[in-house]
């Protein structure tokens, strides 16, 4: 299996990546500062094999002070082969939980060539949507 | 399947966003009394403080119905008899519509709906049933027994602690089955113990 790394970089007034997990066999782990309270951070993974996306997260921190984070709800974006457009999805979790709010969504679905599959999330702490985190998706 | 060799790679990105509340921006002058603005449809569910199961499954219907009227699929599914988890799909853009123009208008109906037919009758649904104090102390100590079997000791349910255990299921120093039996515990802890917030 091949690995690479390739990023795909919305325009930005800023850009903070703390440190990339290495990936495993096409899954990928990454953590950035995010909006919200002091420290506030978010984690999105992706894991999947080749251009088959099996499962989505998204993880949203609220920050040093701990904060129930309820509510998460959270944006998928993404282009399924043989489609020429970006699909999204939504899903909550429903429940609120101390100091993180995560949310898993299996898709189990191809993804087009040389796409991306990016995620956000709002919740609680967070009602604007911020900006996607994307992973490149290609052969 | 083919040669598969495609890859996914993360890259975070953060911009400035300024923080807004339902009470406006977190710099709102002092002493303003917030105002948390709920739809008619959600203030005739909640009106008399409580929610029952037929106002929450209306309530469901309607956030389904607010989906379905912009081309979207919301679908829900029961986690126990008071939890459900919304999954909404949004199909593809409208004939001529561009993406970025889908995207708004499905960025938007997302907060919308959730705001306007679920989540207000949804708070105070989990208020109504909540779990009682005794429910909550078995609750904490079938957390603290299955943190302790990975060995992590939890010592009281304070928003302290819980943060605590909830950063170490992303401490990298912290083996992964380790990592992924404390997500489990913490998981089971917050359905159990879901009250709808403050």
């Amino acid at each position: 299996m091949l690995k690479k790394l390739a990023a795909v970089l919305a325009p930005l007034s800023s850009l903070v990546v703390l440190p990339t997990a290495g990936p495993a066999d096409a899954s990928a782990t990454g953590c950035t500062s995010a909006p919200g309270g002091l420290g506030a951070y978010h984690c999105g993974s992706a894991y999947g094999i080749g251009r088959l996306v099996l499962e989505g997260r998204s993880s949203d921190f609220p920050g040093v002070t701990p904060t129930n984070v309820c509510y998460p709800y959270a944006r998928f974006k993404y282009k399924l082969a043989g489609t020429s457009w970006y699909t999204n999805t939504y899903q909550s979790a429903g429940t609120c939980g101390w100091g993180k709010g995560w949310i898993d969504v299996g898709f189990n679905a191809w993804m087009a060539n040389n796409s991306s599959f990016s995620t956000s999330q709002i919740n609680s702490a967070n009602c604007t949507w911020p900006s996607l985190a994307c992973v490149s998706i290609f052969d | 399947m083919a040669s598969a060799a495609g890859v996914v790679a993360v890259t975070l990105v953060v911009v400035g966003v300024e923080r807004w509340r339902d009470d406006g921006p977190a710099s709102a002058t002092p002493g303003r009394v917030p105002v948390v603005e709920v739809s008619p449809f959600a203030a005739s569910l909640i009106g008399d403080g409580v929610v029952t199961r037929d106002e929450i499954e209306q309530a469901r219907a309607a956030t389904i119905e607010c989906f379905s009227a912009e081309g979207m699929t919301a679908t829900f599914a029961a986690v126990n008899d008071r939890l459900s988890t919304m999954r909404v799909d949004s199909g593809a853009p409208r004939a001529g519509e561009s993406q970025e123009a889908a995207d708004r208008r499905w960025n938007d109906a997302a907060v919308r709906c959730l705001h306007d037919f679920l989540q207000p009758v949804d708070q105070v649904w989990l208020r109504t049933t909540a779990p009682s104090e005794e429910q909550m102390r078995q609750s904490f100590r079938e957390l603290q027994a299955c943190a302790g079997d990975v060995g992590v000791t939890v010592a009281a349910p304070t928003p302290a602690d819980l943060t605590e255990l909830a950063r170490l299921t992303e401490d990298k120093s912290v083996d992964e089955g380790t990592r992924a039996a404390l997500e489990t515990c913490l998981s089971t802890y917050s359905v159990a113990t879901a009250t709808g917030g403050s």
